[in-house]
């Protein structure tokens, strides 16, 4: 299904973006405003979500919080340039990408690509991978599930297959480039924070290893790695 | 007050010596006569007319008068236990003789008798107003310090009342200048109905006035930018239908329109930078901020940016500094301030060196620590700037002369945009060619917490 919803209250961008979108091979929905278009994206009928965070009235993050309560919908969310402040909030809120007003149309397409590839067919590890388990983390990929000392722990389905390059990589340091190629499907723009942010949410999510210390450390100038831990983790009787 | 004192004690201190010479003066011309009258009275021993005299001084003139033999006693045999050497004095000269003891001043002097022999008539005076001075003098110390106390306390209450609002105005003026646009000096001051008080009022209608006009230019330029987003956006997309559509030929076009739309976004974006630093007397935030990572995400995207020309970023860290300090000895120094902001002006920085530095040249970054301050040198092996314009490179819309034909050149607010960021953070900004090499170093230094 490549059915692409987008809300802008900008017209001519909307018809713009249409039809470019659609020359490559898309079917494009529009709404113009915040309510239609919770709407429409809440109906079930398409693949992705371009979401204008600048929306007057029902703003874009009211319209992805209010979204995200329902549906796993992936939604790509066009900030403002220099606004840090919405992109690194709207991520925060379950956005699966962000990009930056203005754009160049090739980049929204390679992110909206990436974006449905993702979600018809998990990028990382074969189909109906097995379990894989580092420390205190377990993750069954069939199940889309995650545990953290046992208890469930939610992951937008970026971070679920973030994770997942991490632990079946654990203990190897990957590149900001190979996270972006591998998870996000796209390549890596240099000045992109997308990754670096993904990677911040899923550590908050986590928390800390059981040793103290943070799960997934960050190798400056290489990229990251999920360290392994040094001692097994055995769960207690009452966990 | 000082001077109050001073005087007091000058008068009190003087004021014996005038009284005492003023009344020997008079003395002087005055006791032959008394004597004399005296001598007369007692001629033919007339006591009683002596008296009676003595008692007529005494009430009219207020003179306490003594007639006296040769050897210092009354005629009627009583003793005014007067010094032997005064007596002496008196009987030689025959002129009138002082002394002062006691509490009394006298004044003597020899007569002759109705038969020839040797009278004294003496003189007393107490000593007046100035005989109590010991006792009064306690008195007027005491009122003097009395008076040092008021008079200092009402010099005090009036500096306050007119120094202390001018005080508070200039902490005032200060604030606005410094950056703070809602500094007023009203609301510290109360009511008053003064030349001051008006002058305080007028300073806060300034101060007004002034937020008014730097905040709504600040709003205009948000606005222009923000609207200029809309139609740049646009452009964008169309662009890229035209290349959709365009035939390989266009493609060189294309590519021109593309980078100008770029150039336009980028300014867009840089203005708005500006623009929200501005007004700002310090950061927004002020975080300990990670040098070491800061720099080290900066190289490594501007790395990345820069293999296209086959050329390279590096970083250097000696510094020895960390904001999350690991086990072992580190410095414990930290940088307060916004890391979003001065990501932007490193970043202006080094993106600068990168687009202009020769190809296959490395730029080079190094972090250091010089006593408080930490040190951030960008170098590149780039052309440098020509002396006299160094000064003149961090001013916005700044390009060198021949920067605007070149490709590699950008708005000129980058470098404007990281001297902002600097100085908002209380550091400073440097341009400096480097002999020998050639190219340009920026360094930035910024003050250290401790």
């Amino acid at each position: 299904m490549n059915r692409v919803l987008i809300v802008d209250d900008d017209v001519e961008l909307c018809e713009l973006v249409t039809e470019y979108l659609t020359s490559e091979g898309f079917q494009v929905e529009t709404a113009p405003d915040g309510p239609s278009g919770l709407e429409r994206a809440l109906s079930g009928e398409h693949a992705l979500l371009v979401l204008d965070i600048m929306l007057p009235g029902m703003n874009g993050l009211e319209v992805l919080r209010k979204l995200r309560a329902k549906s796993r919908l992936p939604v790509l969310i066009l900030t403002a340039r220099g606004d840090d402040v919405d992109r690194i909030v709207g991520l925060e809120i379950g956005a699966d990408d962000y990009l930056a007003k203005p754009f160049n149309p090739r980049e929204l397409l390679a992110r909206a690509r990436a974006i449905l590839r993702r979600a018809q067919s998990p990028l990382v590890g074969a189909p109906g991978s097995e379990k894989v388990s580092v420390g205190d983390v377990d993750m069954d990929p069939a199940a889309r599930v995650v545990r953290r000392r046992g208890e469930p722990v939610e992951l937008t389905s970026v971070e679920f297959s973030l994770l997942e390059l991490l632990l079946r990589s654990a203990g190897q340091v990957i590149t900001r480039e190979q996270i972006a190629r591998d998870v996000l499907g796209r390549q890596f723009f240099p000045y992109d924070r997308s990754v670096d942010m993904h990677v911040s949410k899923l550590r908050r999510k986590l928390g800390e290893a059981p040793g103290g210390g943070e799960r997934i450390k960050t190798i400056r100038g290489i990229g990251y790695v999920f360290a392994r831990p040094s001692q097994p983790w055995m769960p207690t009787p009452e966990s | 007050m000082m001077l109050v004192a001073a005087t007091t004690a000058f008068i009190l201190y003087i004021q014996r010596d005038i009284f005492v010479n003023r009344w020997r003066a008079s003395m002087e011309a005055a006791l032959p006569l008394y004597a004399g009258t005296a001598a007369q009275e007692y001629a033919h021993n007339n006591l009683n007319a002596l008296n009676a005299y003595l008692e007529r001084l005494e009430t009219t003139s207020g003179i306490h008068g003594l007639f006296l033999d040769a050897g210092g006693m009354t005629v009627t045999g009583r003793s005014p236990h007067l010094p032997k050497s005064l007596v002496d004095q008196a009987l030689s000269s025959g002129k009138p003789e002082f002394a002062s003891f006691g509490l009394n001043d006298y004044a003597l002097m020899r007569i002759a008798g109705s038969q020839g022999q040797n009278y004294l008539f003496m003189v007393r005076r107490q000593r007046g107003p100035e005989n109590s001075f010991l006792k009064v003098r306690m008195n007027v110390l005491t009122w003097a310090l009395a008076a040092l106390l008021v008079s200092g306390l009402i010099c005090y209450l009036l500096t306050n009342y007119l120094t202390r609002p001018v005080l508070n105005l200039r902490g005032a003026a200060r604030k606005l200048a410094a950056g703070d646009l809602t500094a007023r000096a009203g609301p510290a001051m109360g009511i008053r109905h003064d030349e001051i008080g008006e002058l305080v009022q007028d300073f806060d209608r300034m101060a007004e006035r002034i937020e008014e006009l730097v905040n709504s230019e600040r709003q205009l330029i948000s606005d222009i930018s923000h609207e200029l987003r809309s139609p740049l956006a646009r452009l964008n997309v169309a662009l890229g239908l035209a290349r959709q559509r365009a035939r390989a030929e266009a493609g060189a076009q294309l590519d021109r329109i593309e980078l100008e739309a770029e150039r336009l976004n980028e300014l867009i974006g840089k203005l708005l930078t500006l623009a929200r630093m501005q007004t700002a007397s310090s950061p927004p935030e002020k975080e300990p901020v990670d040098l070491h990572e800061l720099l080290s995400e900066i190289a490594a995207d501007a790395d990345f940016e820069a293999q296209e020309r086959g050329c390279g970023v590096r970083l250097t860290d000696v510094s020895g500094l960390t904001s999350t300090p690991p086990s072992g000895p580190r410095r414990n120094g930290l940088v307060l301030g916004s890391t979003e902001i001065l990501h932007s002006a490193v970043e202006n920085v080094v993106r600068n060196a990168v687009r202009y530095t020769a190809p296959g040249s490395t730029v080079e970054i190094t972090l250091s620590c010089q006593d408080g301050w930490a040190a951030i040198d960008v170098r590149d092996c780039g052309p440098g700037v020509p002396e006299v314009e160094l000064a003149k490179l961090f001013l916005p819309f700044y390009r060198l002369a021949g920067a605007r034909e070149r490709q590699t050149g950008g708005a000129g607010l980058g470098l404007a945009i990281a001297e902002r960021a600097v100085r908002l953070h209380g550091g400073n900004i440097q341009a400096r060619n480097l002999a020998g090499s050639g190219g340009l170093q920026v360094e930035i230094r910024l003050p250290l917490e401790k």
